[in-house]
């Protein structure tokens, strides 16, 4: 100890730290390192507890509903009870397993298919859903086409007429639907009944039960356009800025007319947007629902008509069975998903197909 | 830091099961302090073998030291080195400053106590094993008293510290940099590496060449044992390039780290390295200096990989143990008296599943009659048809007189009437203080000469249409690559 | 082209030039009014709506002279103090709508974070294959799994709950597909040189996969937002009524979300007060407008982008 003590000039005996740290094991000139983990876990763990949180939701409310909708829509009597009404649930499932059941059984097969396709109701929503997607649908492309190419060819206000557009997109279905409910009432003063007026027609039922079919079907065509042009304009705007003027230059300079350039430049070029925006907006008609009931308005399951399913639509046909207690609701309705699934991958498909050589990526 | 390679080899297993062996039974040493190139076409594993180096990947055999340290399952973050990337790599959306100071973020000193904590817990489980073994347990519960009486001792010794100089014990005690520290890293490396005045921009914000300067600077920023570049000149233009690659020498002399340096330009590795290992196909052709593996190349590889223009090569061809170009002697000596031993791929048909040719198969089924016992017509016609396929097999060849190939570096050329290259000028011209000559030796239309020669010489090849070369240097190679001369 | 780059043989055709230029224009701007008067017509006649008072606006329904403006006749505010009462309470719709907006879109940005961080960034076994059936999946209409989730929601007791409104549907393929593309745009060599420093898969996802893909993370954030204030069907089939749990501490409070709380007023209350609904409307309809003036830019960016990528 003696060489670690120094005499200190005010007569104080220090401590030479340095030394005394240094032989007791403690460095004192140290060096940086990385820090060191203690447990280096193995990859797949950490992609398996990345993905568990999003996994075990998926897997109950989207995987699993899937597969027992397919399951629900083969059995043909709902004797089986689980603790909820009429249908099938994991404790089914569970109590099948554990066969304290076994005595009931289960019959399977199209049963549903068939009840659901000689339903009339069920034809009439297949024939409504398919008036609505094959009118709605393609006059709201060619307007929101004709509306993007108008505003690309503008430059003061563009930034206005475009938000203005796009206002539609952010604001509620159900609100303003009622919105147009109130402005097609059946009124002599309703909206629509004095703008007809101006034009010497008479006023007319829109919506309510005495309303004739093609009024109704007109508003319902109206709001989906109305609705549905926001998304459109939007995406093909992206798509005609990301075409480079210079294309548009050269056939001004070839003399092409501006119908000619549209069709055979711009119509081209934007393809690819014409595709997406168009399986969406199929598949998203052939889902059409709110945008109906929020029109007649009284309830979530009338759509227009004294017998509140005139214009009924294949999901309003299903919404209807789900929590009704009605004879195989659950599996009519399951059978109606599975209806409306092929529909879908049948519009896909086609659409996939026919544009494989119109389409220029 | 010296970095020794040891058998390094790296299989990749494709998804099929396939297997390519990226890197192949490689060993080298980089000496400490130096500038090691490592050059070699795209795929060629060079890469692979520094991202070995770093950790990042894991060697399927062999090892790598880091001066006596063993490395090799060492996580990259322990090994204590710095990477910089082609693409630079910086995070986006931190600054210069924030991209230099992240590696800091994760730094810590050791605490004060950690040597004598570790020698308790090395002492606490040495007294387990021995009571397991029952053997030495009295010198391990030893061991294991004083570690705790040293323990407490320095624990009591800092404790005193705290009292007596407050200003060492947290120096001391500190485990992490302070923020005031690191920013003053952050300038230090800056300066190193001349980006200071951009230290609050973003990297996209900065050109390329300043870029790939933050990435130097952030991979110096810990004081690594070894820095690895990954091709850092690849994404700038080519005056940027120039200049950043002087900078990468300067600040490697000026810090002395360890550097190892992957990179497939030749011009590059040539200007930078002190040591350059050439790769190809996973494996080292020559680990030389710069100027020895140009002047000195072991094989056909190499001598055509380094130089632009690069070398220009042609069929000679020994006879009798001399070497001729064009019909004539050019050349004489003990190397073209020896032969060549090598291999040969040759095609041969065999029945499918076997090595036999067809005769072979069907007298060996002549010979055992009870293969065919119990079998159908139908099998018996098979066997006696069986499938036939084509496979390759290697044949060992010995040869004396055989063609060779010819390298000469462009530069190598001078003019002499009985030179031995006979040269069929195809075009000539003058660029600056040189003269640039394309064409053919005589009777070889297939080869293609370009010859550099200086000015002076002009008037003697100005029109003519056969000139004859003397070169001051060549290199006879055999067809398969090897040096013979 | 600019128009001065343009060569015109004489003035004459010069002139005709610049006339139908002009012209063209007019008919541009022209078109787009009138269809931005389409446009925004409902939106004035909810407005006016609001403002006047049931009678006046019953009188010029029946009397079939709509007054498309508000004067001192028909103005009034007696409409506000009915969407703020009984079971038509705007109060309430909008704090159910606000706690689930909040608490599904935190739920959704995390698991999806999560979610597409494993696939984008993580290598393990059966990654491929699961991600396929997720994508596969996208193709399902969500109605399909609407009547297993209704029965499952039932059994285990959420119905009326806030966690049948935030939970069920609080996991979006689309978005994990979405958050993955961008995650995998971002080069392999920044994770490199995290790992060389010594940052781990989860650290380099918090400091610098988020950081880097805000813009996505952002344009998530704002849809689900959206969605949870526009959310119709399943609020109605699983929350229409009061939740069991405050009933128990005496407490009557309604799971109506803004929808479907203006949608049970078709049948209630205020059935034929039309001004009323109208006015439920606007309630429904401004906290959004606000939302999207504020974040006008990222809404529109994060919509087109989102809809090319989908």
């Amino acid at each position: 100890m003696e060489n670690t003590l120094n005499n200190n000039p005010n007569g104080m005996q220090t401590v030479d730290w340095d030394a005394k740290l240094e032989s007791l094991g403690i460095s004192v000139k140290k060096e940086l390192r990385t820090k060191k983990h203690a447990f280096i876990m193995p990859e797949w763990a950490k992609g398996w507890i990345a993905l568990i949180p999003a996994l075990i939701f998926l897997i109950l409310f989207m995987i699993y509903p899937i597969l027992n909708t397919f399951v629900m829509s083969f059995v043909n009597n709902f004797y089986w009870v689980g603790n909820s009404g009429s249908s099938f649930v994991i404790t089914n499932y569970i109590a099948a397993l554990q066969n304290t059941r076994s005595s009931i059984h289960l019959s399977w097969g199209i049963e549903n298919y068939i009840k659901v396709l000689t339903d009339p109701v069920f034809l009439r929503a297949l024939g409504n859903t398919g008036l609505i997607v094959i009118i709605s649908v393609p006059l709201t492309i060619v307007i929101g086409l004709l509306l993007a190419v108008c505003l690309n060819a503008i430059k003061p206000l563009k930034g206005l007429y475009q938000t203005i557009f796009f206002l539609p997109y952010v604001t509620n279905t159900i609100a303003l639907g009622m919105v147009f409910n109130a402005m097609f009432s059946s009124s002599a003063g309703s909206f629509i009944n004095v703008f007809l007026h101006m034009f010497g027609v008479d006023a007319q039922h829109w919506l309510d039960i005495y309303a004739n079919r093609w009024n109704m079907f007109a508003v319902i065509v109206i709001y989906a356009i109305w609705n549905g042009l926001a998304f459109k304009i939007l995406v093909f705007m992206s798509g005609l800025s990301a075409i480079d003027k210079q294309y548009y230059d050269a056939a001004r300079i070839d003399g092409s007319s501006k119908f000619t350039i549209f069709r055979k430049i711009t119509v081209p070029l934007l393809s690819p947007q014409i595709l997406y925006i168009t399986i969406t907006s199929f598949i998203g008609a052939c889902k059409s629902y709110s945008q109906v009931i929020a029109l007649f308005g009284s309830g979530s399951k009338n759509f227009g008509g004294s017998d509140q399913s005139e214009w009924i639509t294949v999901v309003g046909y299903i919404v209807k069975l789900i929590d009704s207690t009605a004879d195989s609701a659950a599996g009519r309705g399951a059978a109606g998903c599975v209806i409306l699934l092929l529909i879908v991958l049948a519009i896909t498909v086609v659409q996939f197909a026919v544009s494989k050589n119109r389409v220029h990526y | 830091m010296e970095v020794r390679i040891e058998h390094l080899t790296k299989t990749f297993i494709g998804k099929k099961g396939s297997q390519t062996t990226a890197v192949n039974d490689m060993s080298f040493v980089v000496p400490d302090g130096k500038l090691v190139g490592l050059l070699g076409p795209s795929g060629c594993g060079k890469s692979t073998t520094l991202y070995m180096i770093a950790g990042l990947h894991k060697p399927t055999d062999g090892k790598i030291w880091f001066g006596d340290e063993d490395v090799t399952s060492v996580p990259p973050e322990n090994r204590g080195i710095g990477l910089v990337f082609q693409n630079y790599a910086l995070y986006p959306h931190f600054s210069v400053k924030q991209n230099i100071t992240f590696p800091l973020d994760n730094v810590r000193f050791p605490g004060p106590l950690d040597a004598n904590k570790t020698r308790v817990n090395e002492a606490k489980s040495a007294l387990k094993r021995a009571m397991k073994a029952n053997e030495g347990v009295e010198e391990a519960q030893k061991e294991l008293e004083e570690a705790q009486k040293a323990l407490e001792e320095a624990t009591k010794a800092l404790e005193e510290l705290k009292t007596a100089d407050p200003k060492k014990y947290k120096e001391v005690t500190k485990t992490r940099l302070s923020k005031v520290e690191k920013d003053a890293i952050a300038h230090k490396m800056a300066r190193l590496v001349d980006i200071e005045p951009y230290l609050e921009r973003k990297p996209r914000e900065l050109s390329g060449g300043q870029q790939q300067r933050v990435a130097i600077a952030r991979a110096l920023a810990k004081t690594p044992r070894v820095l690895l570049l990954d091709e850092p000149l690849s994404n700038l233009d080519a005056r940027l390039r120039l200049q950043t690659r002087e900078e990468i020498r300067r600040i490697q002399k000026e810090t002395g780290i360890t550097t190892i340096f992957v990179t497939h330009d030749q011009e590059e590795a040539m200007s930078i390295s002190d040591v350059i290992v050439v790769m190809n196909f996973g494996v080292i052709q020559q680990i030389d200096a710069p100027q020895t593996v140009y002047d000195e190349p072991v094989n056909l590889f190499v001598a055509k990989f380094l130089g632009s223009p690069a070398i220009n090569v042609f069929d000679g061809e020994i006879k009798g143990g001399k070497l001729y170009i064009d019909g004539k002697v050019f050349d004489t000596g003990k190397e073209y008296e020896g032969e060549y031993h090598g291999k040969v791929k040759k095609e041969k048909t065999v029945v499918k599943g076997t090595d036999l040719s067809l005769d072979d198969y069907l007298a060996d089924l002549n010979k055992h009659p009870e293969r065919k016992e119990g079998k159908n017509e139908e099998e018996i016609h098979a066997l006696e048809n069986p499938e036939l396929e084509n496979v390759e097999y290697e044949e060992e060849v010995v040869k004396k007189d055989r063609t060779v190939k010819i390298g000469i570096r462009p530069e190598a050329f001078t003019i002499d009437p009985k030179g031995g290259v006979p040269v069929v000028v195809e075009y000539v011209q003058r660029v600056g203080r040189d003269v640039s000559m394309i064409g053919q030796v005589h009777g070889q239309e297939k080869s293609s000469l370009k010859i550099i020669i200086p000015v002076e010489n002009w008037k003697d090849v100005e029109g003519k249409d056969n000139v004859n070369f003397k070169p001051k240097r060549f290199y006879v190679f055999e067809e398969s690559g090897e040096r013979i001369k | 082209m600019a128009e001065h780059e343009i060569y015109f043989a004489s003035e004459k055709q010069l002139r005709i030039y610049k006339a139908r230029k002009i012209i063209t224009q007019v008919l541009l701007y022209s078109f787009l009014t009138l269809v931005g008067l389409f446009i925004l017509f409902p939106f004035w006649y909810m407005i006016i709506t609001s403002f006047k008072s049931t009678k006046a606006f019953e009188n010029e329904e029946l009397s079939g002279q709509l007054v498309f403006y508000l004067n001192s006749t028909n103005f009034s505010f007696e409409q506000f103090s009915k969407v703020f009462r009984g079971n038509f309470n705007f109060g309430t719709f909008y704090l159910n709508t606000i706690i689930v907006a909040v608490f599904s879109t935190a739920f959704t940005v995390v698991t999806s974070v999560l979610a597409a961080f494993a696939f984008a960034r993580v290598n393990f076994k059966g990654k491929d294959i699961l991600f396929t059936i997720l994508l596969g999946t996208m193709m399902v209409p969500g109605e399909m799994m609407m009547m297993t989730n209704y029965q499952t929601t039932q059994m285990l007791g959420w119905a009326n709950t806030f966690a049948a409104l935030i939970l069920v549907h609080g996991v979006s393929v689309f978005y994990i597909f979405y958050l993955r593309q961008t995650f995998q745009q971002i080069p392999n060599e920044l994770f490199l040189a995290a790992k060389v420093d010594g940052y781990g898969h989860f650290q380099y996802l918090w400091k610098c996969m988020i950081p880097i893909a805000m813009p996505t993370i952002v344009t998530i954030l704002i849809l689900s937002l959206m969605g949870a204030w526009n959310a119709y069907i399943w609020p109605t089939l699983v929350a229409s009524g009061s939740n069991a749990v405050l009933k128990n501490m005496g407490i009557d409070h309604s799971m109506l979300l803004v929808s479907n709380g203006l949608m049970s007023q078709f049948t209630g209350e205020f059935a034929n007060d039309i001004p009323a609904r109208i006015t439920g409307s606007l309630f429904a309809t401004v906290p959004l407008f606000i939302f999207f003036l504020i974040f006008r830019k990222y809404i529109m960016r994060g919509v087109s982008r989102s809809g090319i990528k989908g």
